[in-house]
């Protein structure tokens, strides 16, 4: 992949939920390779802009362009197969199947398994080969048969990641990965994501500014449901405007 | 495989009479896994479930009519392959529609769809026979001539095991887990890449599709069918079974369906309030047994240890006694209060006193006196399952426990 041309492309968008506009006109144009943050003070509309462009929501105005296509009117689902995948803020698992299980669900859709009857699940050797190989790649091998509903809440953070992983996307979208978890957890979420996310394209929400400014190389400012800054972490620590409204706020 | 050997084998000690009821039997039970694949798997709990079995049981029954015509489109064993054929083209149209919505939504379209049928049948007269039903007869095959209640048994023993195999085996394919991973968290499965509409629809139609082939199978154990098998209590009676058999486990349905049936049949001799008996069991497992009376017996079983088992035998046992104490003491109560609101008629022949025959005496409903003993009893079973449940609690700690326990 080439790095430096756009992949995702958020032009002029705007979200109203009845008379409440949420987002308005946030453009944010994220390029091939980066690793980038969307941060912003709470209530700025960043997990709605991610509803967004995966597909949970249609934007009320705007486009989003995923590699030269628009897919602000596509499903989730379609999104999905494009190869934009996301994880979600609160964790969202499938509790009564093992790890390994909830990996075999994510990978088959893209191995073109998806609805067969003919044969069973253990017999897809490559869905189970990528399924294994993913929980190897983040380290939950030890807990393969453990249902997911009874994994330690840092481990379903990471089994979070890894069904994001499966589909083997181009551009990975991460809600807060490392929301309630220690700083010594959050250490271990941070440099699996780095082993994991480097040949892919990184968008990432994310309150903890150690995090942010460890983790990704380009970094978007959302205040009230627009992009206000965004550049390279020396940039925005040096933006007046984002001083003012986001670091400045913190700081009194 | 000891279970399957006893069922080959039942035919040979049990009387005519019982062959029939555990062909019955094994149909209820084929109906009620084929229903919970829908909510065991995928949590859609559709309350229309008897217009597949009941479409299922007409296809077979129109197949029966043409074969006896001369018109074979397959041989006699083949036949319910027509009410699986049905129920798997109905459910197309069902889920379709019904999966449009999830929870209490997608169990009202079925509910609906099912209500729609149920009244439009009489009216079809060509297809459904009206008000009279659809009579058939079981063609010989291949030296069968399937007229003995034995070799029906047989068909449907082999029908329904292979149709249990089957279901099992869907569980373990890729729509199968899928179905699982939709019922856990359906959102999600769409960010994954899936079209879940598209995935709830093909696990109603495997449902469906084996319900149909009960249905087929119940047309050919029975040889008629009419419009009122599309009635709102069946699509009742099979969440019935299935709740009580134990909904969480694969053969819990079976279990509950099975037992249930035999019990109805039992039942019908000696009392006209199965249907209430049934309906207390259902709320009572609702409420205190979430994993159904095959998920209890299952627990107890885990515990695997015999000793550990020894231990809480004593208990188990008086708990047991004061569950039967109750059940005893309502059924009392229930036929004493059903004597009392006895038609006036029935009254007045007895003499202004209707009496009640049960656990081999004969009572006065009447006399304030006979009333006692059931009070007594369901009281009894009450503080009786209040200790046995304060025994067995301090019997499964641990010595170490007990002990820090004072």
């Amino acid at each position: 992949m080439m790095t430096g041309e756009p992949v995702l492309a958020v032009r002029e968008v705007h979200k109203s939920f009845g008379q409440v506009e949420v987002i308005r006109g946030a453009n944010l144009v994220v390029n091939a390779g980066e690793r980038h943050a969307l941060i912003g003070p709470n209530g700025a509309g960043k997990s709605t802009l991610f509803n967004i462009i995966s597909g949970l929501f249609a934007p009320s105005h705007g486009q989003i362009v995923f590699q030269g296509k628009r897919i602000d009117a596509l499903t989730p689902e379609r999104i999905n197969r494009l190869g934009l995948a996301r994880s979600f803020q609160i964790t969202s698992l499938f509790p009564r199947l093992s790890a390994f299980e909830n990996l075999r669900i994510a990978a088959m859709p893209n191995l073109g398994v998806r609805f067969s009857v003919l044969r069973r699940l253990d017999q897809h050797e490559k869905v189970n080969a990528r399924a294994q190989a993913l929980l190897d790649a983040v380290r939950l091998g030890g807990r393969r048969d453990t249902p997911a509903g009874e994994l330690a809440y840092s481990e379903q953070r990471t089994l979070e990641i890894a069904l994001t992983l499966a589909s083997d996307p181009t551009v990975i979208l991460l809600d807060e990965p490392t929301s309630g978890m220690s700083r010594q957890e959050a250490a271990h979420v941070i440099e699996l994501i780095k082993r994991v996310a480097a040949d892919r394209t990184l968008l990432i929400v994310e309150h903890d500014m150690d995090v942010v400014f460890q983790l990704c190389d380009r970094i978007s400012v959302l205040v009230y449901g627009k992009v206000i800054a965004s550049g390279s972490p020396e940039d925005i620590r040096t933006n007046t405007a984002v001083r003012e409204a986001y670091l400045g706020s913190l700081a009194a | 495989m000891l279970a399957v050997l006893m069922l080959f084998a039942l035919p040979t000690v049990l009387p005519q009479r019982a062959i029939a009821t555990v062909t019955q039997m094994q149909i209820a039970a084929l109906f009620a896994l084929a229903f919970n694949i829908l909510w065991r798997q995928t949590r859609l709990l559709s309350f229309g479930h008897a217009v597949f079995f009941g479409i299922g049981m007409f296809a077979t029954v129109h197949a029966m009519r043409a074969a006896t015509g001369g018109a074979a489109l397959l041989p006699m064993p083949l036949l319910p392959l027509f009410g699986l054929m049905a129920g798997l083209a109905l459910g197309v149209i069902v889920g379709f529609f019904a999966t449009a919505r999830t929870g209490t939504y997608f169990a009202m379209i079925t509910l609906a769809f099912a209500e729609i049928i149920h009244q439009l049948a009489p009216q079809w007269e060509g297809m459904f026979g009206g008000e009279s039903g659809l009579s058939a007869m079981r063609t010989p095959w291949a030296g069968l001539s399937f007229g003995s209640d034995t070799e029906v048994y047989y068909l449907v023993l082999t029908w329904s095991l292979a149709a249990i195999l089957a279901i099992h085996y869907f569980t373990q394919t890729p729509l199968g887990r899928l179905a699982f991973a939709l019922g856990d968290n359906e959102q999600r499965v769409r960010f994954l890449g899936y079209n879940a509409r598209l995935s709830k629809t093909l696990v109603f139609i495997v449902s469906a599709m084996f319900t149909g082939l009960a249905g087929g199978l119940l047309a050919v154990a029975n040889e008629n069918v009419d419009h009122s098998i599309f009635r709102a209590s069946l699509s009742g009676q099979v969440v019935i079974h299935t709740f009580i058999g134990g909904a969480g486990l694969f053969f819990g349905p079976v279990i509950g369906a099975a037992a249930l049936t035999l019990l109805s049949s039992m039942a019908a001799d000696v009392t006209r309030l199965w249907i209430l008996y049934q309906g207390l069991l259902f709320v009572v497992v609702v409420m205190y047994l979430p994993q159904g009376i095959v998920g209890l017996i299952a627990d107890h079983l885990a515990l695997g240890r015999w000793r550990q088992l020894q231990a809480l035998l004593p208990p188990i046992l008086a708990g047991l006694a004061g569950v039967t104490l109750i059940s005893a003491g309502t059924i009392f109560l229930a036929e004493l209060l059903a004597a009392l609101a006895a038609d006036p008629f029935a009254r007045q022949a007895a003499g202004g006193i209707v009496s009640v025959r049960l656990w081999g005496a004969t009572w006065d409903s009447a006399a304030p006196a006979t009333w006692l003993p059931p009070l007594y009893s369901i009281a009894g079973g009450m503080v009786l399952l209040h200790l046995a449940a304060r025994w067995r609690r301090h019997a499964q700690l641990s010595p170490e426990q007990q002990a820090t326990d004072g």
